[in-house]
């Protein structure tokens, strides 16, 4: 992926006691959510279906109006700002994707900057830009139409419409939801390496926690009426869940996933390199784990060292122990 | 004694050629006239009311009803009112093309994605910018099927509107079948009948054409 020239770092948001009732209804669908986002960081509201996550997330934007509460982005109070402004410094993507399938590729990127009167040269260098940091050469893609791309690419289209006015906030409801297993990880993984670069606030729904883990900075458990059971970084989720509630919903696999979250930086290896497959220090315990399964005998870590499965059951044993 | 042929179908024609041109003319500007007033307000109607549902189902049942009143009886009906002539077939027109075109244009606008109008609305599009660049366009392949159906629908009442003095070649389906067994009567019930048929195809497959032309490119590959 391209580097961008320049990006306008996230804003922190603070949400404070939003409340949405719908008429005719007895229990309010998010009752007083309050929560600090901080600015550059990727904040995972996960929670069971219905539990309110998505209301939640789209009362940032007032796609969704509050009933009361406040909404605060760069400590500017937002709550009453016209709606239409609002949204053009917030980015939006959704699971069913909704680009605008009688508009080509450009022209679905271009969408924000031309409502905020960009010149055409700038318009046009921006969409080639955004396309190619997505991973698709504007030469092939600019000029088609929606209908001619697979899900995966929409959805990378998706994402560059949403970044093309360099919003500070990025709001995405189950982006990758729709994509097949293969592509979502792969959808995933390039995510965070463009968060990595682009360090917007972006707030992620998902039902799906293994999801959460491997995007989340923090990762904000919600049950019924957008309740928040835990907010916390996903190793203090999964080392020490704070409800029941939690607890459920992290699951019997949790000392399994913490493998995704240790990185073999943080170990102790047995020093020189041996014959094996190598793997950089960033990569994760379950990376090399999955080598010892296909097989191998010995895994080599970057050149400081090197782990054989025993070294490596040591580790994960240490590393259980340190959490529990 | 001297018997007089009568002229075949060909012949009355080129005997007639102005006349009929003539009526070929007026029949195409009454159409042309009806369907602009007809397409204008049709689709303001649907624009106006395609949110609300109970507005929608007055709306499309009020025209129903319309729809079904015998033409013959409003339009007699409306001699009264507006005289002889082209104002009361225009009217009488433009109140039974309604239909297909309001329910096509609520029913298009209805048919667009709620994920696409959520993601317009989302990029900071004002409302009426999302109805004028997102769902319109989206539904416009609809909505012109309903204004194709009610030119067709005009086309066939029209004939019946020159029984109130209404303009075109409805004049010669009526003023043949009235003059039955007469010299020219065969040939004038088929100059108005054949003419009206020819003019209302040539119309149909203008439709076609528009549709493509005005239907987004990213709409019409597969």
């Amino acid at each position: 992926m391209a580097n961008t020239h320049s990006s306008t770092p996230g804003q922190e948001i603070r949400l404070e006691k939003l409340t949405k009732r719908y008429p005719n209804q007895k229990k309010d669908a998010v009752k007083e959510f309050s929560l600090e986002i901080p600015a550059g960081e990727i904040v995972v509201f996960v929670g069971p279906s219905g539990c309110g996550k998505t209301t939640t997330m789209k009362m940032i934007n007032r796609i969704i109006e509050p009933t009361s509460g406040a909404i605060l982005i760069g400590g500017k109070d937002v709550t009453h700002t016209p709606a239409h402004e609002l949204r053009r410094n917030i980015g939006y993507v959704i699971q069913q994707i909704g680009l605008f399938p009688h508009l080509t590729i450009g022209s679905n990127v271009a969408t924000v900057p031309q409502l905020l009167g960009w010149d055409k040269g700038h318009i046009r260098e921006r969409v080639d830009e955004l396309l190619t940091l997505v991973g698709l050469d504007p030469e092939e893609y600019r000029g088609r139409y929606p209908k001619q791309l697979s899900g995966g690419q929409q959805q990378r289209v998706g994402v560059a419409r949403a970044l093309a006015a360099d919003p500070a906030v990025l709001l995405m409801d189950e982006p990758f939801g729709a994509t097949d297993p293969i592509t979502r990880v792969r959808l995933q993984k390039e995510f965070r390496a463009l968060q990595r670069e682009l360090k917007k606030t972006v707030v992620f729904v998902t039902h799906d926690f293994e999801e959460a883990l491997l995007l989340g900075d923090r990762i904000a458990v919600l049950s019924d009426q957008s309740h928040v059971e835990q907010y916390g970084t996903p190793l203090e989720i999964l080392s020490n869940p704070a409800t029941d509630k939690v607890k459920s919903f992290v699951g019997e696999a949790a000392s399994v996933r913490m493998l995704a979250l240790v990185s073999l930086s943080a170990i102790e290896l047995i020093p020189g390199t041996k014959d094996g497959p190598t793997l950089s220090e960033d990569a994760t315990l379950r990376e090399a784990m999955e080598k010892f399964i296909g097989g191998e005998k010995v895994v080599n870590v970057g050149t400081k060292g090197h782990l054989t499965f025993e070294s490596l059951q040591e580790a994960i044993t240490h590393a259980r122990s340190k959490v529990a | 004694m001297v018997t007089i042929k009568p002229p075949n179908l060909w012949q009355f024609i080129h005997l007639q050629h102005e006349k009929i041109l003539l009526a070929v003319i007026a029949q195409v500007e009454l159409v042309l006239l009806v369907m602009a007033i007809v397409t204008f307000t049709g689709v303001l109607t649907g624009v106006l009311v395609w949110k609300r549902a109970t507005l929608v189902e007055a709306v499309t049942g009020f025209w129903s009803v319309v729809y079904t009143i015998p033409s013959l009886a409003m339009l007699v009906f409306f001699i009264g009112p507006f005289g002889l002539g082209w104002l009361p077939a225009t009217i009488a027109l433009v109140l039974y093309g309604q239909l297909p075109v309001v329910r096509n244009t609520i029913v298009g606008l209805r048919s667009v994605d709620p994920a696409i109008m959520e993601s317009a609305s989302a990029m900071g599009m004002k409302p009426f910018t999302v109805l004028r660049k997102i769902q319109f366009p989206l539904a416009w392949p609809v909505i012109i099927v309903g204004i194709r159906v009610s030119c067709m629908l005009v086309f066939g009442l029209s004939t019946i509107a020159a029984y109130v003095g209404g303009p075109g070649l409805g004049d010669y389906v009526f003023s043949g079948l009235a003059e039955l067994g007469s010299f020219n009567s065969m040939n004038k019930t088929l100059v108005g009948s054949l003419g009206i048929t020819i003019i209302a195809l040539i119309f149909d497959a203008g439709f076609v054409g528009l549709k493509r032309i005005t239907t987004a490119k990213g709409l019409r590959i597969g």
